[in-house]
């Protein structure tokens, strides 16, 4: 374990932070970590298969092969194809491109919007803080899927619409988790020092608190990525999801149900393709906390 | 503890106020209500009709109005009428809240006993390797959508030709179909459950087992059966407990998606219809009721703790 990762708030208090060295800094910790080895290499291939599926599979995923309709995986179609001949092997690709896209978009919206949210709840406190807790209590009183599919089925079909429903039903717990850790820091000295020299409360919030409370984000954000992606697969596989014919790791769920017990290639590998992506993102997550906060362990 | 409960109470009815104005105010301000819905098939649609359409069904009075009718309905037990089929959404709720408590009361209760078993089991085999399989095994199921879960399992049966009888039948109508009916996505919603609570058990058993008085125990020679379930689990129970409630919200989120995979006419089931129809009666009252069901498990979890730990009833009493 290197020296600057062992002692994090130390490090903030003696010098101003310097972004790079810190990224790199988690970086190595990851890299040095068992498990956060793993997980780089599983999240780097799923990353390469969605980033460049145009350079790895030569199919369309919407272009219909008429004579090749319902093929059990060979070795011209990997993953075989579907009922109207459609390559399922390229559709799992670009599906994995559109989760990762509605995942890592839900991600920064939760963070930034959750992050600010909560920083303000904790910092302030009083009557601020009394009536977004009670907004947030009454948002996580719902089961997040519940809430997602409410505000998506109101909103209507659309890749954007996703991101919001999803959003939504993650903001709650961040702005909790923030908030507890923004309290945590609010009176400590450095805090009054900045406060002193006549800080404002935006300029506190934003060199204080975001440094420190990064850690936390990082390891909630990996696991709200993970829960995005499959809300997302959920909610289009009930159909108020992305859109078909965009070829969305739920929607072809959905589809595969038609055809239980026929063509079982139709369910198992978008369904590997999601549970591979979540469960690096998973790993990831408990890595980075095994690296940023030590003391857990 | 009575007041302790009462006043819990209290706060859940204020928080179920919040998300009946939130939904309520949200609903309305989005584009396309059930007169659109139910008018646009028929075709020459007047402005007239439509605005005649709204006042039966009372959608043309000021928001407020329209809430405080609802709101005074609810507190006498009426919580109105379904916009599209006309019967009373109270009755609803009760059908369709029987199969999805069902659901989650058996799936909460195998993922309890497989989680918390294989925690203790894990904690007792630390370092070897059924430890190092039960902790990679919870690892990759937690990673698994309860989606794809419910996809495989009826892969699976298929695969070997048995197919879950249809249509659903509660239990009172007929037991042993309604047991196949509800063993199968039950045991697909636990597995998601047991690898969290596994996880979890397994970690606050080790810090527990670390502990003087597990050690002064041993010293006095009770046996390592006892020394384990009694004493280890019994201290490591508390941050189980609140897994197991938060849990049962994601237990909750897994039954709209089981429901629909299964064909069971659950409130996930309602709820999705009734917000695609803008039903809004029934999606305030299915609303409502997942709210109500959070509170009361939550409500449970914190008494709970007074139950496990004897020094937390002291302090509220």
């Amino acid at each position: 374990m290197s020296l600057a990762l062992t002692t994090p708030d130390a490090t903030h208090e003696a010098q101003p932070p310097r972004r790079g060295s810190r990224i790199i800094a988690i970086m190595r910790g990851l890299l040095r970590d068992e498990v956060g080895c793993i997980a780089l290499v599983i999240l780097t291939i799923v990353l390469v298969m969605a980033l460049f599926s145009p350079l790895i599979t030569q199919y369309d995923p919407l272009f219909q092969d008429r004579r090749a309709v319902l093929k059990a995986p060979s070795l011209a179609h990997w993953f075989g194809t579907d009922d109207i001949g459609r390559d399922v092997f390229s559709r799992v690709l670009y599906g994995t491109r559109i989760s990762l896209f509605v995942g890592l978009t839900v991600v920064v919206i939760t963070m930034v919007v959750g992050g600010m949210i909560g920083m303000i709840s904790g910092y302030f406190g009083g009557l601020v803080d009394m009536v977004i807790q009670r907004i947030v209590e009454a948002l996580d009183t719902l089961p997040s899927l519940v809430l997602s599919l409410f505000i998506a089925a109101m909103l209507g079909p659309s890749v954007r619409n996703v991101i919001i429903a999803v959003s939504l039903a993650q903001i709650p717990r961040f702005v909790r988790i923030v908030r507890s850790e923004m309290m945590k820091i609010r009176g400590q000295d450095f805090i009054l020092a900045s406060k002193v020299i006549g800080s404002s409360p935006l300029r506190i919030m934003l060199t204080h608190g975001l440094p420190n409370l990064m850690p936390t984000m990082l390891v909630i954000g990996s696991l709200a990525f993970g829960i995005a992606i499959m809300t997302e697969a959920a909610l289009s596989f009930l159909g108020v999801g992305t859109p078909p014919p965009n070829p969305s790791l739920g929607t072809m769920l959905s589809h595969g149900t038609r055809f239980i017990g026929v063509a079982p290639w139709l369910i198992i590998f978008p369904g590997l393709m999601l549970t591979i992506s979540v469960l690096a993102l998973n790993l990831i997550g408990d890595a980075l906390r095994d690296v940023l906060d030590p003391r857990q362990r | 503890m009575l007041t302790f409960a009462l006043r819990r109470a209290v706060l859940g009815i204020l928080v179920l106020i919040t998300v009946s104005v939130l939904v309520f105010v949200s609903f309305r301000f989005v584009p396309g209500d059930i007169v659109n819905q139910q008018l646009s098939e028929a075709g020459a649609v007047t402005p007239e009709l439509l605005a005649q359409k709204r006042a039966q069904l009372g959608l043309d009075k000021p928001l407020l109005v329209q809430f405080t009718e609802w709101a005074s309905g609810v507190v006498t037990g009426d919580f109105g009428k379904s916009l599209w089929t006309g019967r009373p959404v109270a009755n609803q709720i009760v059908t369709a809240l029987v199969p999805t408590m069902q659901l989650s009361i058996v799936a909460i209760i195998l993922g309890a006993v497989l989680g918390i078993g294989a925690g203790v089991a894990a904690a007792l085999w630390r370092g070897t390797p059924g430890d190092m399989i039960l902790r990679i095994v919870s690892t990759v199921f937690l990673a698994i959508p309860q989606l794809w879960l419910g996809l495989l399992t009826l892969t699976g049966l298929a695969m070997i030709g048995y197919y879950i009888p249809l249509p659903y039948r509660s239990f009172s109508v007929n037991p042993a179909i309604n047991f196949q009916q509800v063993i199968f996505p039950a045991v697909a919603l636990s597995l998601g459950v047991a690898a969290a609570l596994s996880r979890l058990t397994r970690s606050a058993m080790l810090e527990v087992t670390g502990a003087d008085f597990i050690r002064a125990a041993r010293a006095r020679g009770v046996p390592s059966s006892r020394l384990y379930i009694g004493h280890g689990l019994k201290n490591a129970l508390i941050p189980v407990i609140t897994l197991l409630g938060t849990q049962f919200g994601n237990l909750l989120s897994g039954t709209v998606i089981i429901e629909q995979i299964f064909n069971i006419p659950g409130l996930g089931n309602m709820l999705f219809e009734a917000v695609a129809n803008r039903d809004y009666p029934v999606v305030q009252a299915a609303v409502l009721t997942y709210g109500v069901i959070t509170i009361v498990v939550n409500l449970l979890v914190d008494l709970s703790y007074g139950i496990v730990d004897p020094r937390i009833r002291e302090a509220r009493s």
